[in-house]
């Protein structure tokens, strides 16, 4: 089996299995608890907390623990805008579906929500998110890199670009696909919250983490015992926790993917009706394609029928069998043919170049199949 | 109180001679239902589920409503034959503050109880009125009816009455193979003709990776759920790429659907020749889509070599769905693995399709040699 589907979740690394394993056999405490095993447990909720904010540049007191990116992403969200106060957000046109469908839910309690596109590169520009603020915007909520392209938006640009029309609005950016890939920088991006996910980067499910800036109120969503000061109530998922720190204390170079990446890039260029919806300059774990009019559906069985693991758009969609809204809305082609390839610092040279050699066999049979 | 559950058939009574096979086979299809939760047995034309100790009341009810030829179902509280204990049984047991109108019934099983059934109506009718002034006596339109059946073994009291599944013992009817795509259609055809009384077999065709082994397994799950009321069932999965591929290169585009389910139907029926069934089942409804007008029907039916049922034939879509949720089966036909076999759609399929045209069309592929390699290379799973 090739796994070329890094972006729907990696194979947790040994390092974290070990940790939660550890962790859930041996710090088995309540962090909440005063008696010994709780103040074991507390000490490494605080050790992770540690650990994770040094890989996201942060301060250990700006990490709350969340059970993954959707939560990260609904808590920031619906904490930052309230619709009894009126007020708009600005979000973009391809958020993963965890912004998006929170900003709709919004939307149904009377927020305006403006949704900007991308260009044809899939990459929303600064300028098209200065063109859409208005002095009432409380929220600015744009991915750092969409999930389905790779393609990486200005995020480092844009709470300077809010800072002339809605000084006091708040900015957020789901950075679930880029964290571990590209620096994650709160403070030169001037970010309110940031969304990450252990389960994208070798940790396992069951953590997250949303980072919010020292000074910024959030709301609170969920209501219960008080845990990661109220803003994430509930029992910590002290293992999967663990194990998301030893994912960060374990992060290491990308650099072979980009090499990877553009051999696979090359390698489906060269074929004939092939076209690359990711743009040149994305993220090089994402690479998205369409095979002439073949539907993503069909490349994605034929593929994982020959061992080769891909995903048509998102896996969230796919599972819902939803055409991808991201490709539609940067105009690409065939919006219904995108396949994902997404890679990771453990894939292979030998996994892609018989990956490449599946595809060139299997792929021009199909579509002249059909 | 101790419980009871009381199942009351219908239709099996007019079987003249043959019903007793029909009230054995029922009452052997309710205890493989219930499994040990309880005791199965007729007395007259009643059965009866008697509940093991500690079993679930509940379950043992959920379980006896999916078994065909069941009408209806009621769940009694067994008390002392005397007047105090049936009265202070039918005040405590049925929920009477639900309604507003009520009537007793009284049967007398045993002649030994000193009181005549109307005897024991008035009086338990003017117990109940006491216990709830709201109540009403309604003898012609009751909201309820209280029933007392006193027996040798003591006095039953029961309210309402659940509604069975109706239809024939699973098991009396022969038996189908089912053609089951993975829509809301098909499942609601098998479980019309397995209300009948037959046990079936299903056929699926798959093609990948035109369509998806997710898909597939969503066929499987409604198979699943179309087992637990026929008691079990085998899903023959025939591999359909290169008979569609085929098809699509050498065939006129119009053509392909009527040709596919041409096809298909050839297929069932030799399936079903092999494991004994005796006609295939299709959740076809006339005019639904363009190989389901009543031309292509017939172009369709022209190449079966036994009967097709298509019990929907006359049924409306919101019909359908309406039974499919009664089964529980809609949610799961709704889940999207839908399969790609759009591609192998024509955009504008032939609705009066002409025999003889189709056969010419037919013509241009090994019909036969595909239609053998896709019963050999068929698969089978036991759900």
């Amino acid at each position: 089996m090739i796994y070329l589907d890094n972006s729907a979740t990696t194979r947790p690394s040994a390092i974290a299995l070990d940790a939660f394993r550890h962790t859930a056999e041996s710090v088995f405490g309540n962090p909440s608890s005063v008696h010994a095993p709780g103040t074991e447990a507390a000490k490494l909720l605080k050790a992770a907390r540690e650990t994770v904010a040094a890989a996201m540049h942060a301060e250990p007191s700006t990490i709350y623990f969340t059970s993954g990116g959707t939560l990260a992403d609904n808590l920031a969200v619906l904490g930052a805008v309230n619709p009894k106060q009126g007020g708009s957000v600005v979000t973009t046109a391809i958020e993963h579906p965890a912004v998006k469908s929170t900003c709709a839910f919004l939307e149904k309690q009377g927020v305006r929500v403006t949704y900007v596109k991308p260009g044809k590169d899939g990459v929303v520009s600064q300028e098209a998110i200065r063109e859409a603020l208005t002095a009432d915007t409380v929220l600015v909520s744009v991915m750092h890199v969409n999930n389905e392209t790779g393609a990486i938006m200005p995020v480092e640009k844009i709470k300077a670009t809010m800072q002339a029309i809605c000084p006091r609005a708040l900015f957020h950016t789901d950075c679930v696909q880029s964290f571990g890939k590209l620096p994650i920088m709160p403070r030169a991006w001037g970010a309110d919250f940031i969304s990450v996910s252990a389960h994208k980067m070798h940790g396992l499910r069951g953590a997250g983490a949303l980072y919010i800036a020292q000074g910024v109120h959030l709301r609170p969503s969920i209501f219960g015992g008080g845990q990661e000061k109220d803003i994430v109530p509930g029992t910590e998922n002290l293992p999967a926790i663990a194990a998301f720190a030893a994912a960060c204390r374990a992060l290491g170079s990308q650099d072979k993917v980009y090499a990877l990446s553009a051999r696979l890039r090359q390698a489906l260029s060269a074929m004939p009706g092939v076209y690359i919806n990711s743009p040149q300059d994305a993220l090089p774990h994402i690479l998205n394609v369409s095979f002439g009019k073949l539907p993503s559906e069909v490349v994605t069985n034929a593929l994982s029928n020959a061992g080769v693991c891909v995903s048509s758009g998102s896996a969230c969609a796919a599972a819902r069998s939803e055409k991808s809204y991201v490709l539609r809305a940067m105009d690409a082609p065939n919006p219904d043919s995108g396949v994902r390839f997404s890679l990771s610092d453990t894939t292979t040279e030998a996994e892609i170049e018989e990956a490449i050699r599946i595809i060139q066999t299997i792929i021009p049979m199909l579509m002249a199949a059909v | 109180m101790k419980e009871i559950v009381l199942i009351k058939y219908g239709e099996i009574i007019l079987k003249g001679l043959n019903r007793h096979i029909f009230e054995d086979k029922l009452v052997k299809n309710i205890q493989h239902a219930v499994g040990k939760t309880a005791k199965v047995y007729k007395s007259r034309a009643t059965l009866y589920a008697e509940p093991s100790e500690g079993a679930d009341v509940d379950e043992i009810i959920q379980k006896v409503k999916r078994v065909f030829g069941v009408v209806y179902i009621v769940r009694a509280g067994i008390c002392e034959k005397n007047i105090d204990a049936i009265g202070k049984a039918a005040i405590e047991y049925i929920p009477m503050d639900q309604y507003k109108s009520f009537k007793v019934e009284t049967k007398r099983a045993d002649k030994t109880f000193p009181k005549a059934s109307p005897e024991v109506s008035a009086a338990i009718g003017g117990m109940l009125l006491e216990a709830f002034p709201h109540l009403t006596v309604d003898v012609h339109a009751p909201e309820v009816v209280v029933s007392v059946e006193i027996r040798e073994g003591g006095a039953y009291v029961y309210g309402a009455k659940i509604k069975g599944p109706g239809g024939m013992p699973t098991g009396t009817a022969g038996k189908v193979m089912l053609m089951l795509s993975g829509g809301i259609d098909s499942p609601v055809a098998g479980y019309m003709l397995a209300r009948r009384g037959t046990v079936m077999d299903a056929v699926h065709f798959f093609s990948p990776p035109f369509t998806s082994e997710k898909a597939k397994e969503k066929v499987l799950d409604l198979a699943r759920i179309l087992a637990k009321y026929t008691g079990g069932m085998r899903v023959h999965i025939v591999p359909f790429t290169e008979q569609q591929l085929q098809m699509k290169a050498k065939c006129p585009t119009e053509h392909l659907t009527i040709l596919m389910r041409r096809m298909m139907m050839r297929i069932a029926c030799a399936l079903a020749e092999k494991s004994g069934a005796g006609a295939v089942v299709t959740g076809e409804s006339l005019g639904q889509v363009a190989s389901q007008t009543l031309e292509a029907i017939a172009v369709t039916d022209a190449c079966a070599d036994m009967p097709c049922f298509r019990p929907l034939i006359g049924m409306d879509k919101e019909d359908i769905i309406s039974v499919a949720r009664e089964i529980d089966s809609y949610e799961t036909s709704i889940l999207p693995y839908e399969d790609c076999c759009t591609i192998f759609v024509p955009k504008h399929p032939a609705t009066k399709p002409k025999l003889s045209k189709i056969l010419e069309s037919e013509a241009l592929i090994d019909a036969e040699g595909l239609i053998k390699k896709a019963i050999e290379e068929t698969e089978y799973v036991d759900v």
